[in-house]
């Protein structure tokens, strides 16, 4: 027997790690990835277990794509539409500059993914992983963060999808083409596969955990792309830092500006940061190249705002051309909503016609409060 | 359980690809997880005990995914530079992992007592071994300890285990060859002057 066959034996290769072993570890990736820097699909992987990073991973196979810029007509911030846009943000980054801070950064939102029911000439869109998720971060590292979530079930999106599915004969299940596999809805709230419970369920990031992740998170000195990949630290962020960050790869590259968008919205909703990089993010927001003035837009709650957007192309198969949107409150600047609206539908979306609301998430609030953490 | 996002008609996605979809695509770093995370979590199992291994097997991927960016694949495959990671956790459990070793070192085990003509270990003399060898191992530098376990334990390559650690191909084998020598030297009843690079 060789040293190397002796040290097999002494450290012996035992059964691997348990079922609950791996759900919190990939519970706790899944929190990770869905905090993390990169646009995505959000909040469907918030806080869940097991099945939640499937399912997360299911619907993210269709986030945009960045490598095909969107058509050409798409108008772009340097027309009369763009001087709309400036002056809006600006006065967003005005009003966002003055907001005072608390001690927790709350965001409650409602979010669902829309997926085409029956052939593409007919049927109707269901809305499926609908979740409300209500995050507190604490402003302090001493402080714990706390996230509630639960799933609200799968429903018709609009009125006329609502009477096709009764036609159907109101199936509480239907059976729809997610990416690259067939996945059940469910109205029922927590029967759909890799949804959240239908009650509320919490998870608490304690504050010695919070510091776990900040000192993992530190990179090299000078290794810019580990600086990149880590969470934005909002103690030691800058400016500067924040444009290289909504801005990855670099403003040059093209056809990422729904990215960029996103990396916005996140950045405005999720992160507990000073009023002053709130305010940088609105105007750095203004200087996405492809952003356009969309007017008056209603979000999935029917509460009218200001809509900002660009035009994406589908990674996934099917190449749907799609326009991004953030919708803001005209008086308050807050972020009221973002979609993804169908321009021209392709693959799995066919049926869907131009202005269906392909994903949509809605803001009930995103802002400061003193209050102790709570769900609705 | 999991549904699996790769269907058997499909090759599966290379883990290179994966990870770089993952730039701009976070979710996929799920299936990258999915691949790796019980042999990770073995490996530091038998490092340490599976207890520790929960958390830093889950720590393992958290890291890399902060650090996703950072892999280059000029430089290797994803698999080593994973283990790259549960190592550096690994590193900051000395202690844990010194207690460890002295622990198997007192339990009974049950070394087999064939000869293979190489290193033979009478049924006798196997729990006096297992004794030495665990207390050999926690004797190690822990940059020699690092080398030898994966490559007795993660079954890497001399390239891989450079990639995984961050050190030339040519370090990996003066350290293979030093730790293996040293373990050697504490079992006893080898020529300790003897080259076991091979």
């Amino acid at each position: 027997m060789t040293e190397l066959e002796m040290i097999r034996e002494l450290l012996p290769d035992a059964a691997g790690p348990a079922q609950t072993t791996i759900r919190t570890a990939e519970k706790l990736l899944a929190a990770e990835i869905a905090g993390g820097s990169r646009p995505r699909r959000r909040y469907l992987s918030y806080g869940l277990g097991a099945v939640a990073v499937g399912a997360a991973a299911a619907v993210a196979v269709a986030v945009i794509g960045s490598g095909s810029p969107g058509p050409s007509r798409a108008p772009t911030a340097t027309g009369s539409g763009g001087t709309s846009v400036q002056k809006f943000l600006l006065a967003a980054a005005e009003t966002a500059a003055k907001e005072p801070v608390g001690r927790y950064w709350r965001v409650l939102t409602i979010g669902g993914q829309s997926y085409h029911v029956g052939p593409a000439n007919g049927g109707y869109t269901m809305v499926g992983y609908r979740d409300e998720t209500d995050r507190w971060t604490a402003r302090s590292m001493t402080d714990p963060d706390t996230l509630y979530t639960r799933d609200l079930g799968a429903r018709p999106l609009t009125a006329a999808d609502a009477a096709a599915w009764r036609r159907a004969g109101s199936p509480t299940t239907v059976r729809v083409w997610s990416n690259d596999h067939y996945t059940t809805l469910s109205t029922t709230p927590g029967r759909t596969y890799g949804t959240v419970p239908g009650g509320w369920g919490s998870s608490v990031t304690t504050p010695a955990q919070k510091k776990k992740i900040a000192m993992q998170s530190r990179c090299p000195p000078g290794d810019k792309a580990c600086e990149f990949a880590a969470p934005i630290d909002p103690r030691t962020l800058t400016e500067q830092k924040l444009r290289q960050y909504l801005f990855w790869p670099n403003p040059t590259v093209k056809g990422v500006d729904a990215e960029r968008v996103l990396n916005t919205l996140d950045f405005l909703t999720q992160r507990p940061v000073t009023p002053q990089m709130r305010a940088a993010a609105y105007r750095l927001l203004a200087q996405v190249p492809g952003i356009r003035w969309a007017g008056t837009v209603k979000d999935a709650l029917g509460r009218s705002g200001i809509g900002l957007a660009a035009r994406q192309v589908m990674r996934e198969a099917g190449q749907s051309v799609i326009d991004v949107q953030i919708i803001l409150d005209p008086q308050t600047h807050k972020v009221l909503g973002y979609q993804q609206v169908i321009v021209k539908a392709g693959g799995a979306d066919r049926g869907m016609a131009p202005g269906t609301i392909l994903y949509s998430e809605v803001y009930l609030q995103a802002g400061w409060t003193d209050a102790r953490p709570h769900h609705p | 359980m999991i549904e699996s996002h790769e269907r058997a008609d499909a090759p599966p996605e290379d883990d290179a690809a994966l990870l770089r979809a993952s730039w701009q695509e976070p979710d996929r770093f799920a299936e990258l997880f999915h691949r790796y995370f019980a042999e990770i979590h073995r490996y530091i199992a038998r490092r340490l005990g599976s207890e520790v291994a929960d958390d830093l097997a889950a720590e393992t991927f958290l890291a890399a995914f902060r650090k996703r960016a950072g892999f280059d694949p000029e430089r290797g495959a994803v698999r080593p530079w994973l283990y790259g990671f549960a190592t550096n956790l690994i590193g900051s459990h000395r202690r844990t992992e010194r207690r460890y070793l002295a622990a198997l070192a007192r339990t009974p085990g049950d070394f087999v007592a064939e000869d293979h003509g190489d290193l033979a270990v009478g049924r006798a003399d196997s729990e006096q071994a297992r004794g030495a060898l665990g207390v050999a191992l926690g004797g190690l530098h822990p940059r020699d300890r690092d080398v030898l376990l994966l490559a007795a334990l993660a079954d890497l390559g001399y390239g891989e285990i450079g990639q995984a650690l961050g050190i030339p191909e040519g370090t990996v084998g003066s350290r293979l060859a030093r730790a293996r020598r040293k373990v050697r030297t504490a079992l006893g009843g080898v020529d300790p002057t003897r080259d076991f690079e091979e």
